[in-house]
């Protein structure tokens, strides 16, 4: 079996092609049924946004899944959209979800809402059926790697736009926005969109003061602020925390004789100035005044380039976190492959020795319930004690790569179809009634085994282990 | 005596690599070296804290008297402080600073007598004296280190530098508040060193002793701070020059505790 992802992002595909290929919300689901009714695609997951449409998919094939996606996007986009078409498989696929999920394949390093678009696409796929636990377990590791790269790498925090690095500032200053008063000159767009940034970083009080009264009094109606006259910029200065500056005038607004009245009257509590305008509002003499911290587009420009290579350095301790994370998800793979063939040679011994109890019982038909139970357990504890060696070993020399499986089926006379058999049963919970998959199946298998030493189901106490399990 | 100094030296040893590492993790941040800094933190923490121990032991007295002792044991209440703190918070830069502050002091510990012993009459009374003494200089340590933090991210924030320094740094005024809240703890446990050491003084001499130079300098410096304080009380918010006097401050902490002492009736080994 085979991982793929096979899709076309903002990097392979501009806008006209995206926008034909992506699946939107409410075609979703007839996608995922296609998909499930599909023999070629064992397991998909969609990943549709606005930059990218993405499907990963477990197949028996590589080749035949990949000519099956291929034809998908083009059926959906066209040929042209097959051509901007790029394919990973296996560790690379897994590789490709996992900088996906942490936003290192997003247009803006390291954005946050990625992380969120993945895990609602997986949450879809499963509801729908169409995971089993191939996917399953590559999703939630890849969403493990997007929240730690966010949480303890914190490759988001740093903004890149320039509304939000003033606010950064203002943080540096500040800390906590709390209590802070803020002083919006001039009622433009950029004023209203780092008033929005201020607001979410919770600024309590804020005026807006700008030449026509009017325009000033529906900005602050927006934000429930307080409008002041143009006359009374002075008194808004000298009150104010935070100063966003960003009219459309010729000259300086903020001069540095009024900043200096204005700073006399709130002692020694500092300000911090950002003058967003072009022409600038605020006179750099006022950046010269004590407790006056001031900033123009070009310095926020500065931090917000200063951000992106901060993000650029923090990718590359994501890059370690994904391999870390390639690394546990290629052993958990190398253990699937081995639990089909651990399960083939129990069920050998098992066999065997449910053979060898019916010839018991044939033989001896005078034995007693007590002295069944007995043989029972004795014959199911040789089986255990043989195997248990070979299993352990057999499961680490899997993981470590340094011996062929098959070696070992071949040893015990595992054939081609019984190992078919209970890699079904591990991997495709839904084959068979009441497997769990993986290594989980494997024990309860062999609980079950152990059950059936003679002694009563209930006899131990709930939860405890036998001593084969401790 | 042998022992415990290759003990010391370890610990100064350890001490000395663990804030390299700091200093270059804070340069080129790498989790792997801020994780060695930190066992080499913890381990040097160990050290002196055995060093201590042992000084307890073979010495039969509590190792407080000397400015050796004094000038270790704030180190050693820094280092507790900070890797406490770092146990629950991510203080990054803080702990670099804190630790070079503490290295400091406990590499300037080393050019003092270090196996001097004095058993004082009325002990218990002056253990009390240096301990509270210690505890304030500790504070005043923090105060010192916060101050210095703050002067410079308010310089890189004036100066537009967007480096290392600023994305690590915590605001300016959570600096400033550490500082002060600092200044604010130390400030009554100094009061509290001063009273209990004239007391014991009078208890020791007879009568008491106005005319020491440490309680000269001791007083002078509990003013300055106070000084601090209540500017900072009036305005709400210690500008660059008040936390520039912070600094001015601590410096007067050190003279205190090194140079003056040497001239003290009492404080002299």
């Amino acid at each position: 079996m085979h991982i793929i992802a096979v899709g076309l992002n903002h990097r392979s595909a501009p806008v006209e092609i995206r926008e034909r290929v992506s699946v939107p919300e409410d075609a979703l689901e007839a996608v995922l049924s296609a998909f499930r009714n599909t023999r070629t695609l064992l397991e998909s997951v969609i990943v549709s946004t606005c930059n990218r449409t993405e499907v990963y998919a477990v197949v028996g094939s590589a080749r035949a899944g990949r000519d099956y996606l291929r034809t998908w996007f083009a059926r959906r986009g066209g040929d042209e959209a097959a051509r901007h078409l790029y394919i990973h498989e296996d560790q690379e696929a897994a590789r490709h979800l996992m900088r996906v999920a942490s936003g290192l394949d997003s247009l803006v390093l390291g954005e946050t809402q990625i992380l969120g678009q993945v895990r609602d696409a997986y949450l879809a796929a499963e509801a729908a059926g169409n995971t089993g636990a191939l996917l399953n377990q590559l999703f939630r590791r890849a969403i493990r790697v997007g929240k730690r790269a966010q949480a303890e790498a914190g490759i988001g925090q740093n903004p890149v736009s320039v509304s939000y690095a003033a606010v950064q500032l203002v943080r540096k200053v500040f800390g906590d926005l709390r209590g802070k008063r803020v002083l919006v000159v001039g009622a433009g767009k950029m004023s209203r969109l780092t008033a929005q940034h201020l607001f979410a970083a919770g600024i309590a009080q804020m005026q807006v003061c700008n030449r026509t009264l009017a325009r000033a009094e529906a900005l602050a109606a927006v934000f429930g602020a307080t409008p002041l006259p143009w006359t009374a910029l002075e008194d808004g200065l000298a009150q104010a925390d935070v100063v966003i500056s960003s009219t459309g005038a010729e000259g300086f607004v903020i001069g540095a004789d009024m900043a200096r009245r204005a700073l006399a009257r709130r002692g020694r509590r500092p300000v911090v100035v950002v003058d967003i305008a072009v022409p600038r509002d605020v006179d750099p003499a006022v950046g010269e005044l004590g407790q006056v911290y001031l900033y123009d587009i070009d310095d926020l420009e500065g931090v917000v380039a200063a951000n992106l290579a901060e993000r650029e350095r923090l990718a590359r301790e994501v890059e370690r976190m994904i391999a870390e994370a390639l690394r546990e998800y290629g052993h958990w793979l190398a253990e699937q492959e081995v639990v089909p063939l651990i399960a083939a040679i129990r069920a050998r011994g098992e066999a065997i020795q449910a053979s060898v109890m019916d010839s018991i019982g044939r033989k001896m038909p005078g034995l007693s319930d007590r002295e069944r139970e007995l043989l029972q357990k004795h014959t199911m504890s040789i089986v255990n004690q043989l195997l248990r060696d070979p299993v352990k070993n057999m499961k680490e020399l899997a993981i470590s790569g340094e011996a062929p499986l098959d070696v070992f089926a071949r040893v015990f006379g595992v054939t081609d179809e019984d190992l078919r058999r209970h890699r079904d049963a591990a991997l495709w919970p839904e084959a068979e009634a009441g497997a769990g998959g993986g290594l989980s199946e494997l024990v309860r298998h062999w609980g079950d085994a152990l059950r059936r030493d003679g002694r009563p189901r209930d006899a131990d106490a709930p939860g405890a282990l036998r001593p084969a399990l401790r | 005596m042998a022992n415990a100094r290759l003990l010391y030296d370890a610990f100064i040893a350890l001490y000395a690599l663990s804030v390299v590492l700091f200093f270059v993790d804070a340069v080129h941040p790498r989790r792997a070296l801020n994780r060695s800094a930190l066992a080499l933190l913890f381990t040097s923490f160990v050290l002196e804290t055995v060093f201590f121990l042992d000084r307890l032991q073979t010495s039969g007295a509590v190792p407080v008297l000397t400015s050796f002792d004094a000038l270790s044991l704030v180190a050693w209440m820094i280092l507790a402080v900070t890797l406490v703190v770092d146990a629950f918070f991510r203080v990054h830069l803080v702990l670099f600073m804190a630790n070079l502050t503490g290295f400091a002091m406990a590499a300037f510990a080393v050019f003092r007598p270090m196996g001097a012993v004095y058993h004082a009459p009325e002990g218990d009374l002056l253990y009390l004296h240096i301990g509270f003494a210690l505890l304030s200089y500790t504070a005043f340590a923090f105060a010192f280190v916060f101050s210095l933090m703050y002067l410079i991210e308010h310089r890189f924030l004036r100066e537009k530098r967007w480096n290392r320094w600023h994305f690590r740094s915590p605001p300016l005024d959570v600096l400033e508040r550490l500082a002060y809240r600092s200044i604010i703890l130390g400030l009554p446990l100094l009061l509290v060193a001063m009273v209990l050491g004239t007391i014991w003084g009078k208890l020791t001499v007879g009568r008491f002793v106005y005319l020491d130079p440490k309680l000269f300098s001791t007083t002078l410096l509990w003013g300055m701070y106070g000084v601090s304080l209540l500017l900072r009380v009036r305005s709400g918010w210690s500008g660059p020059r008040l936390v520039g006097y912070n600094v001015v401050c601590f410096s007067a902490v050190i003279v205190n505790l090194v140079v003056v002492g040497s001239f003290s009736l009492f404080h002299r080994v």
